[in-house]
């Protein structure tokens, strides 16, 4: 899917650009031009927020779900990145769609198949940050788990770079190369069954070869010596573990080998916001104390959009009307408020289905004219696990001096 | 980017940019050149012995602290250090601290620095273990008996920042450059910290033969690092005001090889609304300049810019524009549509994110960094209102360093407060 991401146009010399391939560029250019979906391809499909998964398109098939039946097809030649509406309609609830979006790490992380814990994209992003991966990495995973790690190493070390992934469950390991092989990355990563805590990387990774080793394993503190082996100078060594006592183990052996510097242990945690046009009832205390919006605040702030001048809060929140659903309200199908009540419930999904044709037309980008509240969405990943960082010595000596140290 | 044992990126380059990490965690970066000093914690310092050494090589300060000096680290300083410290908490008997005597400390610190500089050998390098020093340090304070667990290792931190500092010398990349700034200069890189400057980058889903196009007032952090990444493969689009690329000197100092600075091509704002009409101009290298300011006649003007026109197709021009891609191949690369767009800016993004959307292909995703909470949330509101985007993510990540020890782990007390917020949206078009 890496490679297919891209649709690779044959770039034409300057003088060579003639007024036929720029007419032929221009009508794939309005929106640039998007992946095109194939037999056997992997699409998101995402649903109402945050609610998302995977599937592998196969004519024939289809895809059934709250929001109705769609044929998988049906997106065969198409473009993804875009809504795709349902073929068999609901009766009386008319026709629904769900997104199609190409599968990125980041939205894979959330489609996978839990087999284990996953590594989250905020994680994910310092590992990746801190390992200084590029495309041509070489990178050892040991413990593939759901390959949430594993596809997001790939993206960035493709497609000259390799990951060597090794984890001791055979079904993890058969369910990994499955899904390496749907995301048509299996040029670029290799999941082998190999216990690294107990038989150690495989000889064919040499010594001072690999630019960076990424542990998720439950006693990481058994392979760091190895890892130390396999490492080119300056290559970083990344720890992800759950507990304070593993961490410690392994930074007993990452000091006590002698051959790691800027060792460091962080936390990375996530909150996501959710903003909605919404202002606060004003109660009515019966007294005469309402204050008026478009005073001094209001012109001293000379952007401000939110008007209302001359206005109480009492006219306006009637005006605006906002309210708040559910936690995991979906925020795309957010509309302007002005005017209007967001409906509940069975009542809004009605009403999102019945508005399918109006949801579909896209609306220009404008600055809001109604207030606005933020709030951090209900739930959220506190802690993932510890992350341990280090990076090898450039060092290359005799080992044996340095295993002393310890 | 692991430097490899074997090639030849795993050497200092006289003229390359090299990232310095003391051993008091301070960050700076420098060009070294033959003959130049650089600054480090307050001193000028030559750094002639930095060139030719390998990258993470170890040094110290050498006589009168106006020199860099190499020190063979066969076993990790950082580790030296760690041990020493743990050492001399294992025989401390608990006791409570006694109040310091600071003049005291001055002049045992003098005295040491007497010794230090007696101790160097004739290369001038010190022979001087730091243990020895530390070990005398304590030696001479009668107050350190007297100190508790915690007083004692701030005592020997404080004595080895002073005595025996440490330079490493680092590859500058994402990391360390976003390190360096974070230390010296946050406002430079509107307050990004590492874990949001990762974030917006895994966001963006930068991978090789990608094409991206990045707003960046970060001084140059977010295109050098995207170029990095690719190592040369694919493009960024570095979209700037002005009739001056911005953030050519920070992206120089990421010592890009030719092809990953090839992949970087600067685009004026003003040029984008053209993108999708052809002009007559458009053989002609791409011009930065906004507007022609020619006092001289229509008819002059004409003749000088058919003239330049010619030798600019002919190749004769000397001006610098020959270099640049001709305005017909910007617009074909730019019709095909981007990955990702990326905007950090000073700016209220709104108007950025209105004028680069056309160059976004379907599905890709915009990642906006912004250092303050209302402009992004308003923009997320503002971009669920357009009906074009799924999955419109605000986050804010917080980064916390903890120390790990038997018996003695927890979160450290200072870290930067806020590393910004970001938001993501992947781009949806019509049926």
């Amino acid at each position: 899917m890496l490679r297919r991401l891209r649709t690779k146009i044959d770039e034409p010399e300057d003088a060579a650009v003639t007024e036929s391939v720029l007419e032929d560029v221009s009508e794939r250019a309005t929106v640039g031009h998007p992946p095109v979906v194939a037999e056997g391809d992997v699409v998101i499909v995402g649903e109402k927020y945050p609610n998302i998964s995977h599937e592998v398109v196969r004519a024939g098939h289809e895809l059934q779900n709250r929001y109705g039946r769609f044929r998988l097809g049906s997106l065969i030649g198409k473009p993804v990145g875009r809504r795709w509406k349902s073929e068999f309609e609901k009766a009386g609830k008319g026709a629904c769609f769900v997104n199609v979006l190409a599968p990125t790490p980041e939205l894979w992380t959330v489609a996978l198949q839990h087999r284990t814990q996953v590594v989250y994209s905020h994680d994910i992003a310092l590992i990746t940050a801190h390992l200084e991966l590029n495309a041509g990495s070489v990178v050892l995973e040991a413990g593939t788990g759901s390959c949430s790690m594993t596809f997001a190493l790939a993206r960035t070390v493709a497609p000259h770079g390799t990951v060597l992934s090794f984890d001791v469950d055979e079904e993890r390991v058969r369910s990994a190369q499955q899904e390496i092989k749907l995301l048509k990355l299996d040029h670029v990563v290799k999941v082998e069954h190999r216990n690294v805590v107990t038989r150690g990387f495989p000889e064919s990774v040499v010594q001072h070869s690999v630019d960076a080793v990424f542990l998720d394993l439950p006693d990481p503190n058994n392979v760091i010596r190895e890892a130390a082996h396999r490492l080119k100078p300056n290559g970083a060594l990344a720890c992800f573990s759950p507990c304070v006592e593993q961490v410690q183990l392994s930074l007993q052996e990452i000091r006590g080998s002698g051959l790691f510097y800027d060792v460091r242990t962080v936390t990375n945690t996530t909150r996501q916001y959710l903003t909605e046009a919404e202002r606060f009832p004003v109660p009515d205390l019966g007294i005469d104390n309402q204050i008026r919006r478009g005073g001094t605040c209001a012109m001293a702030a000379s952007n401000a959009t939110t008007g209302g001048a001359g206005k109480t809060d009492h006219d306006e929140a009637r005006a605006y009307a906002a309210i708040s659903d559910d936690e995991h309200a979906d925020p795309e199908m957010s509309v302007p408020a002005v005017g209007r009540k967001r409906p509940r419930g069975k009542e809004a999904s009605r009403a999102v289905s019945n508005d399918t044709t109006d949801v579909t037309v896209a609306l220009p980008l404008e600055y809001p004219t109604v207030p606005l509240n933020s709030r951090p969405h209900r739930d959220m990943k506190g802690h993932t696990s510890y992350l341990t960082f280090a990076y090898r010595i450039p060092y290359l000596g005799t080992e044996e001096n340095t295993a002393t140290v310890s | 980017m692991a430097s490899g044992a074997d090639g030849t990126d795993s050497v200092v380059r006289d003229g390359d940019y090299v990232v310095f990490h003391t051993s008091d965690d301070r960050w700076n970066f420098a060009q070294v050149k033959r003959g130049n000093r650089v600054s480090l914690n307050s001193k000028r310092l030559k750094v002639d012995a930095v060139i030719g050494c390998e990258w993470g090589s170890v040094f110290s300060l050498g006589r009168n602290k106006a020199e860099l000096i190499r020190e063979i680290e066969t076993v990790s300083f950082d580790t030296e250090l760690h041990q020493l410290s743990e050492e001399l908490h294992t025989v401390s008997n608990g006791a409570e601290a006694r109040d310091e005597n600071e003049g005291a400390e001055a002049e045992i610190d003098e005295e040491l620095e007497v010794v230090r500089e007696d101790r160097h050998d004739e290369a001038g390098k010190v022979s001087l273990k730091s243990a020895d020093l530390i070990e005398l340090a304590v030696r001479s304070n009668v107050n350190f008996e007297g100190k508790s667990l915690h007083a004692r290792k701030k005592f020997i931190m404080r004595k080895h920042a002073r005595l025996l500092l440490r330079v490493r010398i680092l590859k500058p990349t994402g990391r360390t450059l976003c390190n360096v700034y974070c230390d010296r200069n946050p406002h430079g890189i509107l307050g990004m910290r590492l874990d949001t400057f990762s974030l917006v980058l895994t966001l963006a889903n930068v991978r090789a033969d990608g094409h991206y196009m990045v707003m960046d007032h970060a001084l140059g952090l977010l295109v050098g690092s995207v170029a990095q990444r690719m190592r040369g493969h694919g493009k960024v689009f570095s979209v700037f005001q002005g009739s001056t690329p911005a953030c050519v000197e920070m992206i120089r100092s990421f010592n890009l090889s030719a092809e990953e600075t090839n992949s970087i091509r600067h685009v004026p704002i003003h040029f984008l609304p053209s993108v999708f009409q052809d002009a007559p101009d458009d053989d002609l290298p791409l011009n930065f300049a906004t507007a022609r300011r020619d006092p001289g006649s229509a008819t002059d003007q004409e003749q000088r810019s058919d003239v330049k026109r010619a030798r600019l197709l002919d190749g004769s021009h000397p001006s610098r524009l020959t270099g640049r891609p001709t305005a017909r191949r910007m617009k074909y690369w730019l019709r095909a549509g981007c990955e990702s767009l990326i905007i950090a800016a000073r700016h209220d993004a709104l108007p950025l994110v209105h004028a680069m959307l056309p160059f976004l292909a379907s599905s890709g995703n915009l990642v906006v960094f912004g250092n303050n909470f209302q402009p992004m949330a308003e923009l997320q509101y503002a971009l669920s209102c357009t009906r074009s985007f799924a999955r419109i993510q605000l986050h804010e990540t917080s980064l916390v360093h903890h120390q790990v020890l038997p018996g003695r782990s927890h979160p450290k007390m200072s870290e930067l407060a806020s590393g910004g917020y970001v938001l993501s949206a992947t781009k949806l078009t019509a049926s």
